[in-house]
Protein backbone atom coordinates (compact mmCIF):
# COMPACT_ATOMS: atom_id res chain seq x y z
CA UNK A 1 0.00 0.00 0.00
CA UNK A 2 1.49 3.67 -0.91
CA UNK A 3 1.32 6.02 1.37
CA UNK A 4 -1.37 8.07 -0.13
CA UNK A 5 -3.50 5.18 -0.19
CA UNK A 6 -2.30 4.34 3.35
CA UNK A 7 -3.27 8.05 4.53
CA UNK A 8 -6.78 8.47 2.82
CA UNK A 9 -7.50 4.79 4.03
CA UNK A 10 -6.36 5.86 7.61
CA UNK A 11 -8.57 9.04 7.60
CA UNK A 12 -11.56 7.17 6.68
CA UNK A 13 -11.72 4.45 9.14
CA UNK A 14 -8.94 5.88 12.13
CA UNK A 15 -10.06 9.71 12.43
CA UNK A 16 -13.89 9.18 12.84
CA UNK A 17 -12.97 7.46 16.06
CA UNK A 18 -11.20 10.14 17.51
CA UNK A 19 -13.89 11.81 19.97
CA UNK A 20 -13.92 8.62 21.60
CA UNK A 21 -10.56 8.45 22.38
CA UNK A 22 -9.83 12.31 22.77
CA UNK A 23 -12.93 11.99 25.67
CA UNK A 24 -10.67 9.17 27.17
CA UNK A 25 -7.75 11.12 26.99
CA UNK A 26 -9.08 13.69 28.89
CA UNK A 27 -10.47 11.73 31.46
CA UNK A 28 -7.71 9.65 32.31
CA UNK A 29 -4.75 13.06 32.28
CA UNK A 30 -7.45 15.53 33.52
CA UNK A 31 -5.80 18.16 31.57
CA UNK A 32 -6.39 19.14 28.05
CA UNK A 33 -2.74 19.57 26.83
CA UNK A 34 -2.17 16.34 27.94
CA UNK A 35 -5.34 14.87 26.73
CA UNK A 36 -4.51 16.45 22.96
CA UNK A 37 -0.47 15.43 23.19
CA UNK A 38 -1.42 12.12 24.13
CA UNK A 39 -4.43 11.67 21.14
CA UNK A 40 -1.74 13.55 18.72
CA UNK A 41 1.34 10.45 19.76
CA UNK A 42 -1.66 7.67 19.11
CA UNK A 43 -2.62 8.93 15.40
CA UNK A 44 0.92 9.15 15.07
CA UNK A 45 1.60 6.06 15.97
CA UNK A 46 -1.56 4.57 15.07
CA UNK A 47 -0.49 5.69 11.41
CA UNK A 48 2.94 4.48 11.45
CA UNK A 49 1.39 1.02 12.33
CA UNK A 50 -1.16 0.94 10.00
CA UNK A 51 0.19 -2.06 7.77
CA UNK A 52 0.23 -3.89 12.07
CA UNK A 53 -3.51 -3.51 11.81
CA UNK A 54 -5.62 -6.51 11.26
CA UNK A 55 -8.66 -5.70 9.17
CA UNK A 56 -11.96 -7.16 10.82
CA UNK A 57 -10.89 -6.35 14.09
CA UNK A 58 -11.83 -3.79 16.60
CA UNK A 59 -10.08 -0.74 15.19
CA UNK A 60 -11.38 1.34 18.03
CA UNK A 61 -10.02 -1.25 20.33
CA UNK A 62 -6.60 -1.25 18.92
CA UNK A 63 -6.68 2.44 19.24
CA UNK A 64 -7.56 2.07 22.66
CA UNK A 65 -4.41 -0.41 23.12
CA UNK A 66 -2.09 2.29 21.60
CA UNK A 67 -3.17 5.32 23.67
CA UNK A 68 -2.76 3.18 26.78
CA UNK A 69 0.35 2.23 26.44
CA UNK A 70 1.18 5.53 25.05
CA UNK A 71 -0.68 7.14 28.64
CA UNK A 72 1.41 4.53 30.57
CA UNK A 73 4.97 5.52 28.86
CA UNK A 74 4.84 8.98 28.91
CA UNK A 75 2.21 10.03 31.36
CA UNK A 76 1.65 7.90 34.32
CA UNK A 77 5.63 7.75 34.89
CA UNK A 78 5.80 11.32 35.34
CA UNK A 79 2.38 11.92 37.79
CA UNK A 80 3.05 11.30 41.19
CA UNK A 81 1.51 7.78 41.86
CA UNK A 82 -1.37 7.70 44.78
CA UNK A 83 -1.51 5.55 47.44
CA UNK A 84 -1.28 1.57 45.64
CA UNK A 85 -4.70 -0.53 46.26
CA UNK A 86 -4.67 -4.11 45.60
CA UNK A 87 -7.23 -5.57 43.16
CA UNK A 88 -8.07 -8.04 46.54
CA UNK A 89 -7.97 -4.90 49.04
CA UNK A 90 -10.61 -3.23 46.88
CA UNK A 91 -12.71 -6.79 46.63
CA UNK A 92 -12.67 -6.92 50.55
CA UNK A 93 -13.49 -3.44 50.55
CA UNK A 94 -16.65 -3.77 48.23
CA UNK A 95 -17.54 -6.61 50.29
CA UNK A 96 -17.80 -4.64 53.15
CA UNK A 97 -19.65 -1.83 51.74
CA UNK A 98 -22.20 -4.31 50.17
CA UNK A 99 -24.82 -4.49 53.08
CA UNK A 100 -24.21 -0.94 54.12
CA UNK A 101 -25.34 0.09 50.40
CA UNK A 102 -28.47 -1.60 50.57
CA UNK A 103 -29.68 -0.82 53.58
CA UNK A 104 -29.10 3.03 52.98
CA UNK A 105 -32.93 3.74 51.91
CA UNK A 106 -32.99 6.14 49.27
CA UNK A 107 -29.84 5.95 48.09
CA UNK A 108 -30.51 7.19 44.73
CA UNK A 109 -32.69 9.72 45.59
CA UNK A 110 -30.01 11.05 48.10
CA UNK A 111 -27.44 10.40 45.67
CA UNK A 112 -29.25 12.14 42.17
CA UNK A 113 -30.68 15.21 44.21
CA UNK A 114 -28.27 16.44 46.04
CA UNK A 115 -24.44 15.64 44.60
CA UNK A 116 -22.34 18.26 42.58
CA UNK A 117 -20.86 17.08 39.37
CA UNK A 118 -17.41 17.79 40.68
CA UNK A 119 -17.76 15.76 43.62
CA UNK A 120 -19.10 12.95 41.38
CA UNK A 121 -15.86 13.88 38.86
CA UNK A 122 -13.46 13.32 41.89
CA UNK A 123 -14.89 10.18 43.17
CA UNK A 124 -14.51 8.58 39.81
CA UNK A 125 -10.90 10.07 39.81
CA UNK A 126 -10.06 8.67 42.81
CA UNK A 127 -10.74 4.92 41.25
CA UNK A 128 -7.80 2.89 40.89
CA UNK A 129 -7.05 2.55 37.43
CA UNK A 130 -8.58 -0.96 36.77
CA UNK A 131 -11.83 0.26 38.03
CA UNK A 132 -11.95 4.07 36.46
CA UNK A 133 -11.37 2.20 32.97
CA UNK A 134 -13.82 0.59 32.38
CA UNK A 135 -16.52 2.87 33.83
CA UNK A 136 -14.87 5.72 31.52
CA UNK A 137 -15.55 3.16 28.98
CA UNK A 138 -18.88 1.84 29.83
CA UNK A 139 -20.88 4.96 31.59
CA UNK A 140 -19.22 7.87 30.07
CA UNK A 141 -18.60 6.82 26.98
CA UNK A 142 -21.06 4.10 26.37
CA UNK A 143 -19.16 1.05 24.89
CA UNK A 144 -20.18 -2.33 25.26
CA UNK A 145 -18.88 -4.95 27.23
CA UNK A 146 -17.41 -6.70 24.47
CA UNK A 147 -15.57 -3.94 23.04
CA UNK A 148 -14.61 -2.96 26.38
CA UNK A 149 -13.05 -6.67 27.06
CA UNK A 150 -11.06 -6.43 24.37
CA UNK A 151 -9.59 -3.28 24.68
CA UNK A 152 -8.91 -4.42 28.52
CA UNK A 153 -7.64 -7.59 26.88
CA UNK A 154 -9.75 -9.31 29.64
CA UNK A 155 -13.02 -11.99 29.61
CA UNK A 156 -16.61 -10.12 29.74
CA UNK A 157 -16.93 -11.60 33.07
CA UNK A 158 -13.74 -9.83 34.24
CA UNK A 159 -15.45 -6.56 32.63
CA UNK A 160 -18.64 -7.06 34.34
CA UNK A 161 -17.46 -7.44 37.58
CA UNK A 162 -15.51 -5.10 37.80
CA UNK A 163 -18.08 -2.30 36.85
CA UNK A 164 -19.99 -3.71 39.41
CA UNK A 165 -17.42 -3.31 42.01
CA UNK A 166 -16.30 0.27 40.68
CA UNK A 167 -19.84 1.23 40.82
CA UNK A 168 -19.78 -0.48 44.79
CA UNK A 169 -16.71 2.32 45.49
CA UNK A 170 -18.46 4.98 43.93
CA UNK A 171 -21.40 4.89 45.64
CA UNK A 172 -20.08 4.37 48.82
CA UNK A 173 -17.52 7.22 47.99
CA UNK A 174 -20.44 9.49 47.13
CA UNK A 175 -22.69 8.65 50.26
CA UNK A 176 -19.85 9.60 52.32
CA UNK A 177 -19.62 13.18 50.48
CA UNK A 178 -23.58 13.02 50.71
CA UNK A 179 -22.70 12.46 54.47
CA UNK A 180 -20.55 15.02 55.40
CA UNK A 181 -22.47 17.80 53.36
CA UNK A 182 -25.49 16.33 55.56
CA UNK A 183 -27.77 15.35 52.50
CA UNK A 184 -27.75 11.53 54.42
CA UNK A 185 -28.62 11.14 57.66
CA UNK A 186 -25.56 8.98 59.45
CA UNK A 187 -26.85 5.67 60.25
CA UNK B 1 -18.22 -15.78 38.48
CA UNK B 2 -21.26 -17.13 39.62
CA UNK B 3 -23.43 -19.21 36.60
CA UNK B 4 -26.05 -17.27 34.94
CA UNK B 5 -28.10 -20.28 33.94
CA UNK B 6 -28.47 -21.54 37.69
CA UNK B 7 -29.78 -18.00 38.93
CA UNK B 8 -33.65 -18.88 39.85
CA UNK B 9 -36.28 -15.82 40.95
CA UNK B 10 -35.88 -15.88 44.32
CA UNK B 11 -36.33 -13.77 47.67
CA UNK B 12 -33.72 -15.39 49.47
CA UNK B 13 -30.92 -12.43 50.04
CA UNK B 14 -27.91 -15.14 49.76
CA UNK B 15 -28.79 -15.56 46.66
CA UNK B 16 -29.11 -11.78 46.20
CA UNK B 17 -25.82 -11.14 46.93
CA UNK B 18 -24.05 -14.50 44.72
CA UNK B 19 -25.62 -12.43 41.69
CA UNK B 20 -25.53 -9.06 42.47
CA UNK B 21 -23.25 -8.62 39.29
CA UNK B 22 -26.19 -9.86 37.35
CA UNK B 23 -27.48 -6.05 38.45
CA UNK B 24 -24.76 -3.89 36.78
CA UNK B 25 -25.03 -6.20 33.57
CA UNK B 26 -29.24 -5.87 33.64
CA UNK B 27 -28.40 -1.56 34.36
CA UNK B 28 -25.79 -1.89 30.87
CA UNK B 29 -28.39 -4.06 29.07
CA UNK B 30 -26.31 -6.71 28.59
CA UNK B 31 -28.12 -9.69 30.23
CA UNK B 32 -29.38 -12.23 27.76
CA UNK B 33 -33.08 -12.45 27.55
CA UNK B 34 -33.27 -15.41 29.79
CA UNK B 35 -31.42 -14.05 32.22
CA UNK B 36 -32.90 -10.74 32.21
CA UNK B 37 -36.14 -12.30 32.40
CA UNK B 38 -35.77 -14.47 35.60
CA UNK B 39 -33.71 -11.25 36.89
CA UNK B 40 -37.01 -9.57 36.58
CA UNK B 41 -39.16 -11.61 38.12
CA UNK B 42 -36.87 -11.64 41.25
CA UNK B 43 -36.52 -8.09 41.02
CA UNK B 44 -40.49 -7.93 41.68
CA UNK B 45 -40.02 -9.34 44.37
CA UNK B 46 -37.18 -8.50 46.45
CA UNK B 47 -36.74 -5.42 47.99
CA UNK B 48 -33.10 -5.23 48.91
CA UNK B 49 -32.46 -6.19 44.78
CA UNK B 50 -34.98 -3.39 43.95
CA UNK B 51 -32.85 -0.65 46.37
CA UNK B 52 -29.96 -1.75 44.77
CA UNK B 53 -30.67 -1.50 41.30
CA UNK B 54 -32.07 1.97 41.88
CA UNK B 55 -29.06 3.08 43.16
CA UNK B 56 -26.60 1.55 40.62
CA UNK B 57 -28.77 3.35 37.91
CA UNK B 58 -28.60 6.68 40.08
CA UNK B 59 -24.75 5.86 40.27
CA UNK B 60 -24.73 5.54 36.01
CA UNK B 61 -26.46 8.47 35.35
CA UNK B 62 -24.71 10.38 38.00
CA UNK B 63 -21.17 9.67 36.01
CA UNK B 64 -22.67 10.24 32.71
CA UNK B 65 -24.09 13.57 33.78
CA UNK B 66 -21.31 14.83 35.79
CA UNK B 67 -18.17 13.63 33.04
CA UNK B 68 -19.89 14.19 30.17
CA UNK B 69 -18.01 12.75 26.93
CA UNK B 70 -16.27 15.35 25.13
CA UNK B 71 -15.89 15.83 20.94
CA UNK B 72 -11.96 16.55 19.73
CA UNK B 73 -11.90 20.24 19.69
CA UNK B 74 -11.51 21.04 16.07
CA UNK B 75 -7.77 22.73 16.12
CA UNK B 76 -6.70 19.53 17.83
CA UNK B 77 -8.07 17.30 14.89
CA UNK B 78 -6.78 19.91 12.54
CA UNK B 79 -3.41 19.21 13.53
CA UNK B 80 -3.33 15.74 13.57
CA UNK B 81 -4.73 15.48 10.33
CA UNK B 82 -2.03 17.60 9.01
CA UNK B 83 1.00 16.34 10.64
CA UNK B 84 -0.64 12.72 9.10
CA UNK B 85 -0.81 14.04 5.83
CA UNK B 86 2.62 15.70 6.07
CA UNK B 87 4.20 11.86 7.18
CA UNK B 88 2.62 11.00 3.99
CA UNK B 89 3.74 13.20 2.06
CA UNK B 90 0.15 15.05 0.58
CA UNK B 91 0.44 18.34 1.76
CA UNK B 92 0.90 21.21 -0.29
CA UNK B 93 2.54 23.05 1.79
CA UNK B 94 2.66 26.09 -0.92
CA UNK B 95 -0.91 25.85 -1.86
CA UNK B 96 -2.83 26.30 1.50
CA UNK B 97 -6.52 24.92 1.39
CA UNK B 98 -9.09 26.41 3.33
CA UNK B 99 -9.01 23.12 5.60
CA UNK B 100 -7.87 25.26 8.26
CA UNK B 101 -10.68 26.93 8.28
CA UNK B 102 -13.32 24.29 9.41
CA UNK B 103 -10.41 22.48 11.62
CA UNK B 104 -8.74 25.23 12.96
CA UNK B 105 -12.19 27.51 14.19
CA UNK B 106 -9.70 29.33 16.97
CA UNK B 107 -7.51 30.50 13.73
CA UNK B 108 -10.24 31.39 11.89
CA UNK B 109 -11.54 32.79 14.55
CA UNK B 110 -8.26 34.78 14.90
CA UNK B 111 -8.48 35.59 11.40
CA UNK B 112 -11.92 36.99 11.66
CA UNK B 113 -11.34 38.71 14.85
CA UNK B 114 -8.05 40.47 13.16
CA UNK B 115 -9.83 41.72 10.15
CA UNK B 116 -12.63 42.66 12.01
CA UNK B 117 -9.96 45.06 13.93
CA UNK B 118 -8.36 46.16 10.71
CA UNK B 119 -12.07 46.80 9.75
CA UNK B 120 -12.37 48.89 12.83
CA UNK B 121 -9.25 50.68 13.00
CA UNK B 122 -9.61 51.54 9.65
CA UNK B 123 -12.60 53.47 10.28
CA UNK B 124 -12.47 54.76 13.48
CA UNK B 125 -8.92 54.61 14.85
CA UNK B 126 -6.26 55.32 11.60
CA UNK B 127 -4.62 57.83 13.87
CA UNK B 128 -3.98 55.86 17.24
CA UNK B 129 -1.59 53.54 18.14
CA UNK B 130 -2.42 50.03 18.29
CA UNK B 131 -4.44 49.05 21.50
CA UNK B 132 -4.49 45.79 22.94
CA UNK B 133 -7.53 42.82 21.07
CA UNK B 134 -8.96 42.71 24.14
CA UNK B 135 -9.60 46.72 24.88
CA UNK B 136 -10.81 47.41 21.15
CA UNK B 137 -13.16 44.73 21.45
CA UNK B 138 -14.15 45.75 24.69
CA UNK B 139 -14.69 49.42 23.78
CA UNK B 140 -16.36 48.84 20.26
CA UNK B 141 -19.50 50.94 19.81
CA UNK B 142 -22.64 49.25 19.00
CA UNK B 143 -23.27 51.43 16.48
CA UNK B 144 -21.38 52.27 12.96
CA UNK B 145 -21.22 55.39 11.79
CA UNK B 146 -22.22 55.49 8.43
CA UNK B 147 -20.06 59.27 7.52
CA UNK B 148 -16.38 57.54 8.55
CA UNK B 149 -16.74 55.59 5.75
CA UNK B 150 -14.95 57.44 2.98
CA UNK B 151 -16.28 57.19 -0.65
CA UNK B 152 -12.11 56.45 -1.74
CA UNK B 153 -12.83 53.47 0.26
CA UNK B 154 -15.42 51.66 -1.84
CA UNK B 155 -13.79 49.65 -4.58
CA UNK B 156 -16.09 49.26 -7.80
CA UNK B 157 -16.51 45.96 -9.24
CA UNK B 158 -15.78 45.10 -12.91
CA UNK B 159 -17.38 42.27 -15.03
CA UNK B 160 -14.71 39.73 -15.51
CA UNK B 161 -13.72 38.21 -12.45
CA UNK B 162 -10.79 39.52 -11.22
CA UNK B 163 -8.22 38.23 -9.68
CA UNK B 164 -8.01 37.62 -5.78
CA UNK B 165 -5.32 37.73 -3.62
CA UNK B 166 -4.02 34.27 -2.96
CA UNK B 167 -3.28 33.54 0.80
CA UNK B 168 0.24 32.18 0.43
CA UNK B 169 2.53 30.70 3.41
CA UNK B 170 4.73 28.23 4.06
CA UNK B 171 2.32 26.33 6.24
CA UNK B 172 -1.80 26.36 6.68
CA UNK B 173 -0.49 27.08 10.85
CA UNK B 174 0.66 30.61 9.91
CA UNK B 175 -2.43 31.75 8.32
CA UNK B 176 -3.46 33.47 11.88
CA UNK B 177 0.11 34.70 11.84
CA UNK B 178 -0.09 36.20 8.31
CA UNK B 179 -3.68 37.86 9.38
CA UNK B 180 -2.26 39.66 12.10
CA UNK B 181 0.67 40.29 9.78
CA UNK B 182 -1.77 42.31 7.27
CA UNK B 183 -3.40 43.94 10.34
CA UNK B 184 -0.10 45.38 11.42
CA UNK B 185 0.19 47.17 7.28
CA UNK B 186 -3.18 47.82 7.62
CA UNK B 187 -1.90 49.62 10.89
CA UNK B 188 1.13 51.24 9.35
CA UNK B 189 -1.09 52.39 6.51
CA UNK B 190 1.21 50.33 4.16
CA UNK B 191 -1.58 48.20 3.28
CA UNK B 192 -5.77 48.67 2.73
CA UNK B 193 -9.03 46.43 3.08
CA UNK B 194 -10.18 44.91 -0.01
CA UNK B 195 -13.71 46.99 0.35
CA UNK B 196 -15.09 48.48 3.06
CA UNK B 197 -18.66 49.34 3.02
CA UNK B 198 -22.18 49.33 4.88
CA UNK B 199 -24.35 49.17 1.76
CA UNK B 200 -25.09 45.19 1.37
CA UNK B 201 -26.08 45.83 -2.15
CA UNK B 202 -22.69 47.17 -3.11
CA UNK B 203 -20.55 44.71 -1.43
CA UNK B 204 -22.55 41.70 -3.14
CA UNK B 205 -22.02 43.36 -5.66
CA UNK B 206 -18.09 43.27 -5.12
CA UNK B 207 -17.99 39.78 -3.83
CA UNK B 208 -20.32 38.19 -6.31
CA UNK B 209 -18.38 39.10 -9.43
CA UNK B 210 -14.79 37.36 -7.81
CA UNK B 211 -16.51 34.27 -7.11
CA UNK B 212 -18.12 31.52 -9.36
CA UNK B 213 -21.01 30.83 -6.60
CA UNK B 214 -24.12 32.54 -5.48
CA UNK B 215 -23.34 35.46 -2.72
CA UNK B 216 -25.92 36.39 -0.01
CA UNK B 217 -25.99 39.52 2.32
CA UNK B 218 -28.84 39.78 4.12
CA UNK B 219 -30.08 41.76 6.61
CA UNK B 220 -29.50 41.08 10.10
CA UNK B 221 -31.17 42.65 13.15
CA UNK B 222 -28.02 43.44 15.41
CA UNK B 223 -25.01 43.08 12.75
CA UNK B 224 -23.50 46.17 11.29
CA UNK B 225 -22.29 45.41 8.06
CA UNK B 226 -18.42 46.35 8.14
CA UNK B 227 -16.92 45.25 4.91
CA UNK B 228 -15.84 42.49 2.61
CA UNK B 229 -12.74 40.49 0.92
CA UNK B 230 -12.28 37.35 -1.46
CA UNK B 231 -9.44 35.01 -0.95
CA UNK B 232 -8.09 31.93 -2.75
CA UNK B 233 -7.09 29.25 -1.16
CA UNK B 234 -5.65 26.09 -3.82
CA UNK B 235 -8.71 26.16 -6.10
CA UNK B 236 -11.39 27.96 -4.21
CA UNK B 237 -12.39 31.16 -3.66
CA UNK B 238 -13.87 32.59 -0.02
CA UNK B 239 -16.12 35.55 0.41
CA UNK B 240 -15.84 36.72 3.64
CA UNK B 241 -18.02 39.11 5.18
CA UNK B 242 -17.22 40.81 8.44
CA UNK B 243 -20.02 42.40 10.69
CA UNK B 244 -19.63 43.59 14.09
CA UNK B 245 -22.69 41.98 16.59
CA UNK B 246 -23.01 44.38 19.64
CA UNK B 247 -19.27 45.19 19.85
CA UNK B 248 -18.69 41.49 19.16
CA UNK B 249 -17.15 39.87 15.98
CA UNK B 250 -18.82 37.47 13.70
CA UNK B 251 -17.40 36.66 9.97
CA UNK B 252 -19.32 34.75 7.94
CA UNK B 253 -17.56 32.74 5.20
CA UNK B 254 -19.14 31.52 1.84
CA UNK B 255 -17.90 29.31 -0.72
CA UNK B 256 -18.96 26.96 -3.32
CA UNK B 257 -21.03 23.99 -2.47
CA UNK B 258 -18.82 21.81 -4.53
CA UNK B 259 -16.21 22.66 -1.99
CA UNK B 260 -17.24 19.79 0.49
CA UNK B 261 -17.18 16.78 -1.88
CA UNK B 262 -13.53 17.05 -1.96
CA UNK B 263 -11.95 16.03 0.65
CA UNK B 264 -8.69 17.81 -0.55
CA UNK B 265 -9.83 21.02 0.20
CA UNK B 266 -12.82 20.46 3.23
CA UNK B 267 -12.12 17.47 5.13
CA UNK B 268 -15.52 17.18 6.87
CA UNK B 269 -16.66 13.55 8.54
CA UNK B 270 -19.19 11.99 6.55
CA UNK B 271 -21.77 12.51 9.50
CA UNK B 272 -21.41 16.42 9.14
CA UNK B 273 -21.37 16.12 5.55
CA UNK B 274 -24.95 14.39 5.64
CA UNK B 275 -26.36 16.57 7.84
CA UNK B 276 -25.27 20.04 5.12
CA UNK B 277 -27.17 18.22 2.21
CA UNK B 278 -29.60 16.94 3.93
CA UNK B 279 -30.40 20.89 4.20
CA UNK B 280 -30.09 20.94 8.28
CA UNK B 281 -26.94 23.41 10.09
CA UNK B 282 -24.82 22.03 12.02
CA UNK B 283 -23.51 24.02 14.93
CA UNK B 284 -20.40 23.41 16.84
CA UNK B 285 -19.56 24.86 20.61
CA UNK B 286 -16.88 22.55 21.60
CA UNK B 287 -14.37 25.46 21.57
CA UNK B 288 -16.39 28.02 24.30
CA UNK B 289 -14.69 30.74 22.91
CA UNK B 290 -15.46 30.57 19.11
CA UNK B 291 -19.29 29.31 17.87
CA UNK B 292 -19.20 28.13 14.42
CA UNK B 293 -22.00 27.68 12.59
CA UNK B 294 -22.37 25.84 9.05
CA UNK B 295 -25.12 25.14 6.67
CA UNK B 296 -26.41 25.16 2.62
CA UNK B 297 -28.13 27.15 0.95
CA UNK B 298 -29.14 27.66 -2.63
CA UNK B 299 -25.70 26.02 -4.02
CA UNK B 300 -22.91 27.95 -1.39
CA UNK B 301 -21.87 26.41 1.42
CA UNK B 302 -22.14 29.20 4.48
CA UNK B 303 -20.35 29.24 7.98
CA UNK B 304 -20.70 31.81 10.51
CA UNK B 305 -17.84 32.08 12.98
CA UNK B 306 -18.33 34.47 16.41
CA UNK B 307 -16.91 35.23 19.73
CA UNK B 308 -20.50 36.40 20.29
CA UNK B 309 -23.11 34.45 22.25
CA UNK B 310 -24.03 31.85 20.20
CA UNK B 311 -27.71 31.95 20.31
CA UNK B 312 -27.69 35.06 19.61
CA UNK B 313 -25.69 34.55 16.37
CA UNK B 314 -28.22 32.05 15.55
CA UNK B 315 -31.37 34.21 16.21
CA UNK B 316 -29.58 36.69 14.00
CA UNK B 317 -28.92 34.45 11.50
CA UNK B 318 -32.57 32.95 11.59
CA UNK B 319 -33.48 36.65 10.26
CA UNK B 320 -30.99 36.46 7.13
CA UNK B 321 -31.22 32.65 6.22
CA UNK B 322 -33.99 30.54 5.02
CA UNK B 323 -32.16 27.08 6.25
CA UNK B 324 -31.47 28.51 9.18
CA UNK B 325 -34.58 29.63 10.24
CA UNK B 326 -37.08 26.93 9.35
CA UNK B 327 -34.82 24.22 11.33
Amino acid sequence: MDLKQKQKEFEREAVPQMDVLYSYAYHITNDHDDAQDLLQETFLKAFRFWDKFEKGTNLKAWLFRIMKNSYINRYRKEKKEGVSVSYDEVEDFVETIRDEAYHSENLAESLSKNLLDDEVARALESLPDEFRTVILLCDIEGLPYEEIAEFIQCPIGTVRSRIHRGRKILQQKLQTYAKKKGYIANA
Amino acid sequence: MPNATTFTASSDFSSCNQYSELITAFVDGELHTEEETTFRSHLHICSRCQSSYEAEIATKNLIHTAVPPLKTPWRVRADIIEKIRIEAGVEKQQNPSPVFLWWKPSLAFGGALALFLISFLFFFNQEKEPPKEISILQNVPTKVEEKKIASSDITSSTASIPAVEPLVGTSQANVLEESMTDFDLYLQGKKKPKKTSRESNELQQFLSSRVNFPVKLPQMKDCELLGGDVQEYGSERIAKVMYSHRGQAMTLYQTSLAAIDEGDIFFLPESIRTILKEGSWYVDKSDPKCCVTMWVESGTLFYAVSNANSQEIMQELSTGFQTVSKK
